[in-house]
């Protein structure tokens, strides 16, 4: 007869634990990284009543959750993946509209540079004129020195990120093992564990996949030990490691600035470096990877097409005389030269990346006067003298203009000497009908292949000389060159023909291209130059709009990636509010069901003890 | 397949957002009616633009440079055009002061006039443009290209080049720079001093405008009592002729630069539709597809905004 109440007891407990668990499911619905649970039950052990076995109502035994580690592991490593994707399309995206909006990219304020230089060949003694190149070189540097300044901010945004990204990782990690101490503690052994604690746990760990992708190992004993850049510990049981972001050495020894990761040991003063290349997720290996590769690349390219342009400039601008015919005694751009050179001594890109960055702050014109800029060649050609000495002299050929041309780094670039004596011979009949005399060393004068008119030879010590002539005799002729050097008689203001060898640097190669490799921005040094500024910036534009789109594309596929697996988790483990509230109603009848036992027991009872 | 009641959030989310983004850049492509906005849209063509860009800004520039070259050797060839007309009234004189009925008063009439039409010649040769920098001058603008004294012992006419040889050039194509003054030396030579004896003698190659003149001269102050004044007239009539070709050779050769500068102008103004056609076809937007596209991109989002709303209003809890 207790059988009945104690039978009616179990199934009312059954049910009323089921609505327990059920509310707690509805209630947890929104809950993030909530498992739906379920409570797990059987009929008890029947006992042996002479007739047979005799049920003994419900016995509960477990709250479990529906988990899958599989899919939670899958989840984490989405998360991983998206969240760094996330991090460099946002670094990215910043760079792509910097680089190529053209109200805020260079190429509209190179254009404008050269078009002054050429509106001053039009008239070289206008003050204005000079000025405005002045004025357009000044704008120039300008947009470069505003560019590196978002550069700057982009990269000093990813710094920061990383560190406070390195803060976030600790303080999950402590939570970590703190809870895996929990859990250990409450753990009742034959699957009853503390499943909302589990379910946290699990949430801090993908948590922490957001900021670095993880690998997670569950012990035997169900705590969870966490392993950052392929076998770092950051979490071993109730442990948790202090992981540091350093700058500079010993990491990146070439750059103070730089960020890279390290572990601390504990209880020593201790730190390992973490190899960046081995993280493989998570938004602190996308802000690394925007930060080592692109943004270095992107302030690596800006600073060489500054160092590159200022001292073809200035090469040129060394070669040519100022508006009072002396030779050119200021540089047009401050020399950024020094800046080449480290980078090329650098061993590390960030070394590198530094070393352009640095000269890119540096950019600036340095000419100020209007009257300094060497618009004039520094060389001039006397008049055509017979070398038979019956002829009368002051006849024809003559040398409508001669000029020198630079040598781009890293040849020297020396100007004409005074002596020995230079002089153009006219040979008529010889193609062409000149050829260079230098000390009584006769040099072979070629045809230029790119300018038409132009002529022009090299001498052994490394000038460079170009010149156009007009007219023909029909005997040999001889014409003196020699270097301006401001003596009176000399004057030739109208002479551009130094200012139209600058303007042609808009089209000569000058640049070398950036190696495609991830251990060095810089090319060879001595590597041939195959590019114009203006097609290397198409180039910087195209690598910029290359890798966001490439970022963008993988961070869509991943997103949707994670929306699958989150579905999929959701579809295994989430509350679904109609299955909860049929269940509501199942549980709430079967307690009403084990109530009418229990009402039916007493009855019965109650008959019993009516019998009197 | 489970659902479970996060599942159509999320899903919605998902969708709400794709579709808004996609949305989005529709809308920014029909404002700015560009396909390019950022290099990431299409990166070759984003490379490609800012070489055109910057031959459209070259073309723009030569054009330039084409026009102010045309407008000066324009003004150089007005300048030639009057000294032409100024030789030919020397060489009139010239034939008359080979009349050997003329009396010395006669013949000092014509020298009179003639050393006029010299130093109107001569100012020609020194004439500046509008920033006073001298035409003939070569790449010298410190000093008249041309001094001329006028004294009683000979040389009673002595004219000298002071300028040099050098010519102002301007870049009209990226491979032609193209001269637009003339140095004087070439057009008009560099001294009258003669190449033969003094007082008179012959004339040599480049230089008989001016050595022509100087013959002239001495010829007239000599007057016919000279056994070689008719020689004298003969040879100065010869060298300004020759002059005269030599000025009206400097003239032909800027008009084929005034041709070329023409042709280049032209050429510059079809390279930069050229140019801008190139442009538009990289970086325009294809105006009815992307409204055709906005439109189902509105259409999506809207009927994913009706079925989220309808979705989520289904609920067992609305029954109980």
């Amino acid at each position: 007869m207790s059988g009945i109440f104690s039978i009616g007891i179990s199934g009312l407990n059954a049910a009323r634990a089921a609505l327990d668990v059920t509310s707690h499911n509805i209630s947890n619905v929104n809950t993030d990284g909530y498992n739906r649970q379920r409570l797990s039950q059987s009929a008890a052990t029947p006992q042996f009543v002479g007739y047979g076995y005799a049920g003994r109502g419900v016995d509960l035994y477990a709250v479990s959750r529906l988990y899958d580690g599989f899919m939670d592991e899958q989840l984490q490593n989405v998360t991983a993946s998206s969240s760094g994707f996330q991090t460099q399309a946002t670094a990215l995206s910043d760079i792509d509209n910097l680089i190529t909006d053209g109200n805020a990219g260079l190429s509209n304020l190179m254009q404008g540079f050269y078009a002054s230089l050429q509106t001053l060949s039009q008239q070289p003694t206008s003050i204005a004129a000079r000025q405005s190149v002045i004025s357009q070189a000044e704008s120039l540097s300008g947009r470069f020195q505003s560019m590196n300044t978002r550069m700057e901010e982009v990269r000093n945004g990813l710094i920061n990120q990383i560190n406070t990204s390195v803060e976030g990782v600790n303080s999950y990690a402590r939570q970590i093992a703190a809870l895996n101490e929990q859990i250990i503690s409450l753990n009742q052994g034959e699957g009853r564990v503390p499943n909302d604690l589990l379910d946290q746990r699990d949430t801090l760990v993908r948590d922490l996949n957001k900021l670095i992708k993880t690998d997670v190992v569950e012990q035997s004993d169900g705590m969870y030990s966490v392993y950052i850049g392929q076998g770092h510990p950051l979490v071993i049981g109730e442990t948790s490691y202090e992981m540091t972001m350093m700058r500079g050495a010993p990491a990146q020894p070439e750059d103070p600035e730089a960020p890279s990761l390290g572990i601390k040991l504990p209880g020593t003063n201790n730190t390992v470096v973490l190899n960046s290349q081995l993280i493989a997720g998570g938004s602190i290996a996308g802000a690394m990877t925007t930060l080592n590769y692109d943004v270095a690349r992107v302030q690596a390219d800006l600073g060489r097409m500054a160092v590159e342009f200022s001292d073809a400039m200035n090469r040129q601008q060394a070669l040519g005389v100022d508006l009072s015919g002396l030779p050119a005694s200021t540089p047009m751009f401050a020399d950024l030269t020094a800046f080449r050179t480290t980078a090329e001594n650098a061993t590390t890109p960030a070394g590198e990346a530094k070393a352009m960055r640095d000269a890119l702050r540096r950019f600036a014109v340095a000419v100020q006067e209007p009257s300094q800029l060497a618009v004039a060649s520094g060389l001039q050609a006397g008049a055509t003298t017979p070398v038979d000495p019956t002829e009368v002299p002051g006849g024809k050929p003559s040398i409508s203009a001669i000029w020198q041309v630079s040598n781009l780094s890293p040849a020297a670039n020396p100007t004409l000497p005074a002596a020995p004596a230079l002089a153009l011979n006219y040979i008529p009949g010889n193609t062409p009908p000149f050829e260079a005399d230098f000390g009584g060393t006769i040099v072979p004068v070629t045809q230029s292949a790119t300018q038409a008119g132009v002529y022009e030879f090299t001498l052994a010590s490394g000038q460079h000389i170009a010149f156009k002539f007009e007219g023909q005799a029909a005997t040999n002729q001889t014409i003196p060159v020699t270097p301006r050097t401001g003596a009176a008689g000399e004057s030739a203001q109208l002479d551009n023909a130094n200012l139209l060898e600058m303007a042609r640097l808009q089209t000569r190669p000058l640049m070398a291209a950036t190696p495609n490799s991830t251990s060095t921005f810089l090319p060879a040094v001595g590597a041939a130059r195959t590019g114009s500024l203006q097609s290397f910036y198409g180039q910087t534009v195209s690598y910029v709009g290359s890798r966001t789109n490439v970022v963008q594309v993988s961070l869509t596929a991943q997103e949707a990636a994670l929306q699958e697996v989150k579905l999929k988790r959701e579809s295994f483990s989430g509350v679904n509010l109609d299955e909860e509230a049929a269940n509501l109603i199942r549980y709430q009848q079967a307690y009403q069901a084990s109530s009418k036992v229990i009402q039916v027991a007493q009855e019965i009872f109650q008959s019993l003890l009516d019998l009197r | 397949m489970r659902v479970s009641s996060n599942t159509q959030y999320i899903m919605g989310t998902y969708n709400l957002q794709s579709k808004g983004s996609q949305l989005n850049r529709l809308n920014e492509q029909l404002s700015t009616l560009k396909r390019i906005n950022r290099a990431s849209d299409d990166p070759v063509a984003a490379a490609s633009l800012v070489d055109i860009n910057q031959s459209k800004s070259m073309n723009t520039q030569q054009s330039s440079n084409a026009k102010a070259a045309a407008s000066q050797l324009a003004i150089t060839d007005t300048i030639l055009g009057n000294v032409s007309n100024t030789i030919i009234s020397i060489k009139t004189l010239a034939v008359q002061a080979g009349n050997t009925v003329l009396t010395n008063e006669d013949r000092q009439a014509i020298q009179n006039e003639m050393r006029e039409k010299v130093k109107e010649l001569v100012s020609l040769a020194n004439t500046t443009d509008g920033a006073s920098n001298y035409i003939f001058g070569g790449t010298d603008k410190s000093k008249p290209p041309f001094t001329m004294t006028i004294q009683a012992t000979v040389p009673q006419l002595d004219i000298n080049y002071q300028g040099n040889d050098q010519r102002q050039y301007m870049a009209i194509s990226s491979s032609r720079e193209i001269a637009v003054t003339e140095p004087g030396s070439v057009v008009f030579g560099r001294t009258s001093t003669p190449a033969g004896p003094a007082p008179a003698g012959p004339t040599a190659a480049g230089n008989e405008l001016w050595q022509s003149l100087s013959v002239f001269d001495e010829a007239l102050s000599a007057g016919s009592v000279d056994p070689n004044y008719a020689t004298n007239i003969a040879t100065a009539i010869q060298g300004l002729d020759d002059g005269l070709s030599q000025v009206l050779a400097s003239r032909a050769s800027l008009g084929s630069r005034m041709q070329e500068t023409d042709s280049l102008i032209e050429m510059g103004d079809a390279l930069s539709v050229q140019y801008a056609s190139q442009i538009s076809n990289l970086e325009d937007l294809d105006l009815a597809k992307a409204v055709s596209d906005f439109e189902m991109a509105r259409t999506a989002l809207e009927v994913t905004q009706k079925t989220f709303s309808q979705v989520k209003s289904l609920s067992l809890f609305n029954y109980l």
